[in-house]
């Protein structure tokens, strides 16, 4: 077709159908009902599946043997099973037992649905081969991955977070917009799936975001929960001088990462306008002990909002004898009826710390 | 002129004909739309791995409020069927409700109990709670005890005040939690930040066998009461409340349930506890206010997250649980008629408001005088047979189809029952409860509007009070 603006129309037109038409027959199965023999069928199926792939393992069967044991099955049970497998295997098994399913003819269906029409079909493809963690299906997916939108987006960039897949993780970075509207939850747990060797990605798309796109938040929140040391001082100056919702984070991140390096960052930040920021910086303090923080904190103890009183108190019960000698100074003062109230919670927690299953930690 | 006797016969008749025709309709549209609803959430269901997602420490943080009132008996095997279920990050809060047989006594001896200095984070007003209890040996249990009685939604809001994580989950000693409910029903707040409440499936508990949270064995009632109820439960809670909750108008929640935002309870006010039916009129404010802000789903169905609760085997019991239920719905499409009346709010939610004000609060009004009048004009010679014959036909067709639907849509959308012999049997009832057991429950309906209509008036001072009076936000900024 020669008008461009036509065929992107046309294009969108055939998504939209198959869209529907994918919908109208999840609906019609739902009214046709699943019964309960072919429910127990299904089950079945994908029991004899899962019971090739452990002969296979264990070198009863050969490769051709599998395929041909696991190409009868119907696809929804071959996907049940693989599923259900992918996630008791160890990864070495799962390695060897995922190079001859590619020659599944379900799984080259599947792979070519990476480019259907239908955005459902298209997310439910990326996230069925991605199981397979085969690197020979990196290319497609990292073509889905960037033609989107954010539900096939997300699935595709799932599945290349099996991979370690670096490359997919850049371009994440650098098209926030194509994860906009994911929650923060969803991209940290995306993130986090890129193991550690991606914290260097991370940290210098944190270094050189300017907005608070949730995909760049969400990496301040990943660097704290791999514990990067090497990302504190990048994270020192989001708390210092980036939006609300990266220096909460940040502070968060902060208190993860636990070095003492970061105290007066944290000090500094127990000053915040905002009161997320304040709370989250005692609480990171709890972790980055130093006797230097018990005076500002215990300072915070009085603070106008209850989760900032709350996490410095708790913070100070984290610093040993000194903060507790300051939280029964504040408890005893009882000039802050408040900051009394939350001193003496926190001070009977200690009391009970001995009996605690988990210790202080478990309720600090 | 007026016209005779016999014409004003044919005129009722057709009219409610014509009401038993839209009625039906109605329904079977729901029952459709749920059927798409259902086909929509396996959709997600096979894009999600939730359990993979829950082991990562993304949960957001769930506090369960449990108000009991005079539960000696089931408070200790409800609390610890509650801190047995399978999520990474909650609390339970155990709110007793000024009780008089020893339901305090109980918890403390069960689970070692003393007194604890844990702090509230909203205000509480002074002399309303007599003692907060914690255990070192169970650090997610906090019990507070109520100096005196006031209701269950006033103990859910104080218990709010010292409950923690950003989701709360109002339920009751009655019912049990199956394990994976709590992950079911967070979901979707994992992946939407605009859900502020998402309610799961209620199903009676009676003629099945649940164990330590887990439903054993699932069969039909043996009582012939709670088989009727079973189809009502199927059919309002899986086929009616996925419909709504696909039409983005969901306003019927289940009391014992329903997660909700801690952000979204504070935006529109909490639990009043200044009517009936608190929970509808919460998810109903709930709806108003997404309309006010232009965001879409934000109270949501979740078919496969399930709570089981005993339901009543006495007609006594039944008719009162009815006559309030009633009570509530009048009670909260009254507070929120501006879900009907102001323009600026969402078409689909007027539509639904106007559903549950013509079938559900009006419909036993016009079942129970309509058939008492066509019954006495049939015996006057004053009407067809045919007509009467035609009514009757639409209405059981019409009362037995949708539940029939239901029935169906159970095996999809949270297949429990293991033999398909139950779901015949309850397939039975659906026809049956067209032939007194609806005109039973219409009357008792028609009871509760009638406690509501006097309940408006009389009480009408004390909600308005209650509504003048300061907002738990505006309290604890005085307090601060």
């Amino acid at each position: 077709m020669a008008n461009p603006a036509a065929e992107k129309w046309l294009g969108q037109l055939q998504g939209a159908l198959a869209e529907r038409m994918d919908r109208w027959a999840a609906a019609i199965n739902v009214i046709a009902g699943p019964g309960l023999e072919r429910g127990s069928v299904a089950r079945t199926e994908a029991e004899q599946v899962s019971a090739a792939f452990e002969r296979f393992l264990a070198g009863g069967i050969q490769s051709d043997e599998l395929i041909e044991i696991v190409a009868g099955a119907r696809p929804d049970a071959f996907w049940a099973a693989v599923e259900a497998f992918s996630a008791g295997a160890s990864a070495e098994e799962w390695r060897r037992l995922a190079s001859p399913l590619l020659a599944v003819p379900a799984v080259v269906r599947e792979s070519r649905r990476l480019r259907h029409l239908s955005r459902w079909r298209r997310a439910l493809a990326a996230r069925r081969v991605g199981l397979l963690e085969s690197p020979e299906l990196r290319e497609p997916l990292r073509k889905a991955l960037a033609r989107g939108p954010e539900l096939v987006t997300l699935q595709a960039a799932l599945a290349l977070s099996r991979l370690g897949d670096l490359p997919g993780l850049a371009w994440l970075l650098q098209h926030p917009e194509a994860t906009a509207r994911r929650t923060r939850r969803q991209l940290v747990t995306l993130l986090e799936r890129f193991g550690p060797g991606a914290a260097g990605e991370l940290r210098t798309a944190v270094a050189g975001g300017k907005a608070p796109a949730p995909v760049l938040v969400a990496a301040i929140e990943v660097l704290g929960l791999h514990r990067d040391a090497a990302s504190a001082g990048v994270l020192e100056n989001v708390l210092r001088q980036g939006p609300l919702e990266a220096r909460i984070v940040a502070a968060r991140a902060l208190g993860r990462i636990g070095a003492a390096e970061s105290g007066p960052a944290l000090i500094a930040a127990l000053d915040d306008e905002a009161w997320q920021v304040r709370a989250q910086a005692a609480r990171a303090l709890g972790t980055v002990r130093a006797p230097a923080n018990v005076g500002p904190l215990a300072g915070r103890v009085g603070d106008v909002a209850w989760w900032v009183r709350r996490h410095a108190a708790y913070a100070l019960g984290r610093h040993g004898p000194a903060g507790r000698r300051a939280l029964a100074e504040i408890a005893e003062a009882g000039q802050d009826l408040f900051a009394a109230a939350i001193a003496r919670e926190v001070l009977q927690q200690i009391e009970w710390e001995a009996e605690i299953q988990g210790g202080f930690a478990s309720v600090a | 002129m007026w016209p005779d006797a016999i014409e004003w016969g044919t005129w009722i008749a057709t009219a409610l004909l014509v009401y038993s025709a839209f009625g039906f309709a109605a329904h079977l549209a729901l029952g459709l739309l749920a059927s798409d609803e259902v086909g929509g959430q396996r959709r997600r269901q096979l894009l999600t791995d939730p359990l993979h997602l829950f082991e990562s420490d993304q949960a957001p943080a769930i506090s369960i409020l449990l108000p009991a009132r005079n539960d000696a008996r089931t408070i200790v095997d409800a609390v610890r069927s509650l801190l047995q279920l399978d999520y990474p990050a909650f609390e339970v809060v155990v709110v007793n409700d000024d009780s008089s047989d020893g339901t305090l006594d109980q918890l403390i001896t069960e689970f070692e109990l003393r007194g604890s200095k844990r702090t509230p984070i909203g205000s509480v007003p002074r002399g309303s709670v007599r003692g907060v209890y914690g255990s070192p040996l169970s650090p997610g249990l906090t019990v507070i005890d109520l100096a005196r009685p006031g209701g269950r939604a006033r103990a859910a809001g104080l218990a709010l005040a010292y409950a923690r994580h950003p989701l709360v989950l109002v339920s009751d000693a009655g019912t049990v939690l199956e394990r994976e409910t709590l992950v079911r029903l967070a979901l979707p707040f994992y992946e939407d930040d605009s859900v502020a409440s998402v309610i799961g499936v209620v199903r009676p508990s009676n003629g099945s066998v649940i164990e330590h949270g887990n439903v054993t064995f699932c069969g039909r009632p043996a009582s012939r009461l709670a088989r009727f109820q079973s189809v009502e439960y199927l059919r309002g809670m899986i086929s009616q409340r996925l419909a709504w909750g696909n039409q983005d108008s969901l306003f019927i929640v289940p009391g014992t349930l329903g997660l909700f935002s801690r952000e979204a309870l504070r935006a529109v006010d909490g639990f009043r506890g200044g009517n009936v039916g608190d929970d509808v009129d919460l998810c109903m404010r709930l709806q108003r206010r997404a309309a006010k802000d232009g965001r879409r789903s934000v109270v949501r169905c979740v078919s496969g997250a399930v709570a089981w609760t005993r339901v009543p085997e006495s007609l006594r019991v039944l008719a009162r649980q009815r006559a309030r239920g009633y009570q509530a719905l009048a009670e909260a499409l009254w507070f929120n008629r501006e879900l009907l009346l102001n323009g600026r709010l969402a078409i689909r939610q007027g539509i639904a408001y106007l559903f549950h004000l013509i079938l559900d609060l009006f419909g036993p009004v016009f079942e129970v005088a309509g058939q008492v009048a066509l019954v006495v004009l049939m015996f006057r010679g004053d009407l067809d047979l045919p007509l009467f014959i035609i009514y009757f036909s639409v209405f059981i067709v019409g009362g037995t189809i949708p539940s029939l639907m239901a029935i169906a849509l159970e095996r999809s959308a949270c297949p429990r029952f293991q033999r398909g012999s139950d779901l015949e049997g309850l397939a039975l009832y659906a026809l049956l409860e067209n032939l007194g057991y609806r005109q039973m429950t219409a009357l008792w309906r028609l009871a509760g509007l009638w406690r509501a209509l006097w309940g408006m008036r009389g009480v009408g001072g004390k909600v308005r009070s209650e509504r003048a009076a300061p907002s738990a936000k505006a309290e604890a900024k005085a307090a601060a």
